[in-house]
């Protein structure tokens, strides 16, 4: 329908083109029969094969599921096979006729068929094995597919399937799943010989979804409390950020998804360190600091260094981030050394410390151009106003006057914030926001 | 990134060909355990009555998937997730004259096996502290601990219970025929006769209801 609306536009266009003497009659009488769908008179035929081929395939879907479970077995199991094959062949056929988001349709059902098969032979023979073990399977078919055909259905079904595996498994085990890794060196491997930047956002997604559900079975193991996760974490975002720096530097397309998520995570959990310290009355038997054993203290700032150090090798940072970052992991891991000192002091030095860094990622983001950075440094600003008015004016105001005033300064915030943004990605790029 | 027709063909017919193959393999690697095994037959016992019949299959669940470790020989101190080798040895026949089998003992790795012993591997669910560990001056001169209201047996080394699955904990069923099997499971005249291989692996071979095995699971 919309193609023969198009058609009808054009041959207005023509005809106008003719009226204004740009192009002759003859040329006019030869572009109308060009754009002359050439079947035009078989269209209706053809309506009705397919309408008839859509009812065919609705009996025989019907036939199979009402007399499913009177077949035999090795039936069911062909029809799955054959099911799936199908799937794959017709995905052949489009890609022959160049209809390659319909292609990626039949292989994404060719997938779902191999994983629907696997959980009804499952069924049928009474096999009831380990379920992260089913979707390990589904996650090698979809990563085999990927590998084999430029196939983005397919490696992403292969990350999807791949982090759930392993979520799974984090939830089953008290240790790390460090098999998950063999996995994603894989799926970076392929992806990084693709040109999509969506799948690379989802990879790096997928490992940081692997560290935070393994981080909460070490955690139970090494008994930690909330300020080691928070410390951890923040230390691997910050790793994951230097990391993205290197790579920046060597021209790895997972470099820009790399720096935002580690930013991500380091921002969230370090917003989390001042909470700890500031509410540290309330659960007294709780501790408010890091308690990581020295030789691990000493690994993690012995890493943080190596990578920072890696970042201004390869001329991406400057000396003064590679002191900031390393900075940023001594304060992480050493505080629980400031001993005696008051919990507020410490809670309002690393809120001092949370706006030079979003300060710092607004001016980061501007020199690199990365208006995700930018946007994020504000968020984050805006996150830990927002907190210390909660924290500091909540307590001196009753609940009406607290609202309002909250209100207020949060839409001034909002205001102020955008209008300062805007006009830095402006002075940066030269172009509207 | 675009490749030529025979490759995508050739992508094609490999991954059609390899996920058949893997498909198949589950098939053909259940029909060989259940050929080759040794049977056992397993009383089921009954299961939290809460628990609904989930779409068509009946929930199992044995004398061997909660084992407390002070009863057992065998290592000692396991973790969830860890995979587990159970050593069952035959009872006595009961009164239909079947013989069932129960759990003697729980290890790590493969044990060797002696006399009419059979290993089944199975995997931690979840492994839990369920007693504590009694005090060895607590016990009195009969070797019992006096500190509660009851004098009770010291678990002084293998206090940890351990909820385990072996891959038999679910009989699938078509619509509406599983009731019957649910009430037999539940008031334990139900027993599951079962197939495992040298690896210890098991594999659903039969029913046994009321002393008479009533279902036999066909190869394919």
């Amino acid at each position: 329908m919309w193609l023969s609306v198009y058609r009808r536009r054009i041959d207005a266009l023509i005809d106008h083109w003719a009226g204004i003497g740009l192009i002759d009659t003859a040329v006019a009488a030869r572009l109308h029969a060009d754009i002359m769908p050439k079947h035009e008179r078989h269209r209706l035929p053809v309506i009705m094969a397919m309408l008839g081929a859509v009812l065919l395939s609705a009996a025989i879907l019907s036939f199979i599921a009402a007399n499913w479970n009177d077949m035999a077995r090795l039936l069911r199991f062909a029809i799955i096979i054959i099911a799936m094959c199908a799937a794959y062949g017709l995905s052949y056929v489009l890609i022959k006729r160049n209809l390659a988001a319909f292609a990626e349709c039949s292989l994404l059902l060719g997938l779902v068929l191999f994983g629907a098969g696997i959980n009804r032979v499952a069924q049928m023979y009474h096999i009831t094995a380990q379920y992260a073990d089913g979707i390990l399977i589904w996650a090698l078919g979809a990563f085999l597919l990927a590998v084999l055909l430029p196939s983005r259905a397919a490696l992403i079904g292969a990350i999807l399937l791949g982090a759930g595996w392993t979520i799974l498994e984090s939830f089953t085990r008290d240790s790390v799943h460090w098999g998950f890794l063999v996995l994603w060196f894989a799926l970076s491997f392929v992806t990084h010989r693709r040109p999509w930047r969506f799948e690379r956002h989802l990879l790096v997604i997928a490992i940081y979804g692997w560290f935070l559900s393994n981080l909460a079975g070490l955690g139970a193991l090494l008994n930690w409390f909330a300020p080691d996760y928070a410390g951890v974490s923040a230390l691997t975002g910050l790793w994951g950020f230097l990391i993205a720096a290197i790579f920046a530097a060597r021209a790895y397309a997972i470099a820009p998804a790399l720096r935002i998520y580690g930013l991500l995570v380091f921002l969230s959990a370090f917003f989390m360190l001042p909470v700890l310290f500031f509410n540290a009355g309330t659960h007294e038997e709780f501790p408010v600091a890091m308690s990581l054993p020295a030789p691990w203290t000493v690994m993690a700032f012995a890493l943080t260094a190596v990578l920072a150090i890696g970042a201004t090798a390869w001329e991406n940072f400057k000396t003064s981030e590679l002191a900031a970052a390393l900075g940023l992991a001594a304060l992480v891991l050493l505080h629980p050394l400031a001993g005696d000192v008051s919990h507020i002091v410490i809670g309002c030095f690393f809120v001092i410390v949370y706006f030079l860094i979003a300060i710092w990622l607004i001016a980061y983001g501007l020199k690199t151009a990365d208006r995700g950075i930018v946007n994020l440094g504000f968020i984050a600003f805006g996150a830990e106003v927002l907190y210390v008015y909660f924290e500091t004016v909540g307590s001196l105001m009753d609940n009406a006057a607290f609202f309002a005033v909250g209100g207020i300064l949060l839409i001034a915030l909002s205001i102020l914030l955008e209008r300062l943004r805007r006009r830095l990605m402006v002075k940066g790029n030269g172009a509207a926001a | 990134m675009k490749i030529s027709l025979k490759q995508a063909a050739l992508a094609l017919i490999l991954t059609a060909l390899l996920q058949t193959a893997v498909l198949g393999a589950m098939i053909l690697d259940r029909a060989h355990r259940l050929e080759n095994g040794t049977d056992i037959l397993l009383k089921t016992t009954p299961v939290d009555p809460r628990d609904l019949l989930r779409g068509e299959y009946v929930n199992l669940t044995y004398d061997m998937s909660r084992l407390d470790l002070s009863k057992l020989e065998g290592d000692t101190v396991f973790k969830n997730g860890e995979s587990v080798y159970v050593t069952l040895t035959p009872q006595a026949p009961d009164e239909h004259g079947e013989i069932l089998w129960e759990p003697v003992g729980v290890y790590k790795t493969r044990p060797e096996i002696s006399g009419k012993n059979v290993v089944i591997k199975g995997y931690i669910q979840y492994a839990y502290e369920w007693r504590p560990q009694t005090d060895p001056a607590e016990l009195g001169p009969d070797g019992v601990a006096h500190t509660g209201d009851e004098p009770t047996k010291p678990c002084l080394q293998d206090c940890q219970m351990l909820n385990i699955t072996y891959g038999l904990e679910s009989y699938f069923l078509p619509e509406g025929e599983g009731k019957a099997l649910e009430e037999a499971r539940d008031s334990q005249s139900l027993a599951i006769l079962v197939a495992v291989d040298d690896g210890g692996k098991a594999a659903i071979k039969g029913l046994s209801l009321n002393g008479k095995l009533s279902v036999i699971e066909p190869l394919f």
